[in-house]
């Protein structure tokens, strides 16, 4: 996995757990606008965050598949050094 | 036919264990268990309803007298005690404000009945930047609280 990929997919983790912070806190806190707008801004992080990663190294899940044929396969596999 | 011995919404489910009272006191929803009688204590400061019951008279849960339920009656279990409730950490009460246990900041914690755990109310506050909380295990500063070696002393 080469050094750009690797970045990119640490956005993918940091911004996805920024994301899950504000889920419990919002779970608690339903009515708080100061939460409800740091959602919203963890939600488009981590958006942008996996489209910068597909759209340089293929879907990130299965459910995401949006190219014309099974990309989902080409990535390397497990055993090949892949995720 | 109803096949359900659910007391609550005659839906062919599982019984469901009746909602532990809501203790908060800013809530307003006057709990849904009489709680068990307690010594008297100085009746703690009115507050702000709960905002999720909307316009509601602001009445308080008081510990020292018993409470008259106002939603429709249940048929009641073995009265539960307020401390399992505080401990519990549960999120609900009847009310669904949430804050079940938790220790509104108007109130004084020398007040409040002993015996039972109670957690201070998270507040927002400034967050971590995104990398920063990933690494650290939480966004939120308030609970960067790495383990120490030990135990209390």
């Amino acid at each position: 996995m080469c050094e750009n990929e690797n970045l990119l997919l640490k956005k993918v983790y940091e911004t996805g757990f920024a994301l899950d912070e504000i889920t419990l806190y919002l779970d608690t806190h339903p009515t708080d606008p100061q939460a409800m707008e740091y959602y919203r801004y963890a939600q488009r992080a981590n958006q942008e965050a996996v489209a910068a990663y597909e759209q340089s190294y293929g879907p990130l899940m299965s459910s995401q598949v949006n190219a014309g044929s099974w990309s989902w396969a080409n990535n390397p596999w497990p055993w090949e050094g892949g995720m | 036919m109803n096949h359900s011995s659910n007391q609550r919404c005659g839906c062919p489910c599982r019984p469901q264990m009746q909602a532990p009272p809501c203790i908060n006191t800013n809530c307003g929803c006057e709990g849904t268990i009489t709680p068990p009688l307690r010594p008297m204590m100085p009746p703690p400061p009115m507050t702000a309803a709960c905002p999720s019951m909307g316009a509601q008279s602001t009445g308080a849960v008081r510990p020292s007298m018993a409470v008259q339920p106002t939603v429709a009656a249940q048929p009641s279990a073995a009265p539960q005690t307020l401390s399992a409730v505080a401990g519990a950490g549960s999120r609900m009460g009847n009310c669904g404000c949430g804050a079940s246990g938790s220790l509104n900041p108007d109130r004084d914690i020398r007040q409040m009945p002993i015996g039972m755990g109670y957690v201070p109310w998270q507040k927002w506050g400034q967050t971590y930047p995104i990398d920063k909380g990933f690494s650290r295990g939480t966004i939120f500063p308030d609970l960067d609280l790495p383990f120490a070696m030990g135990r209390c002393r």
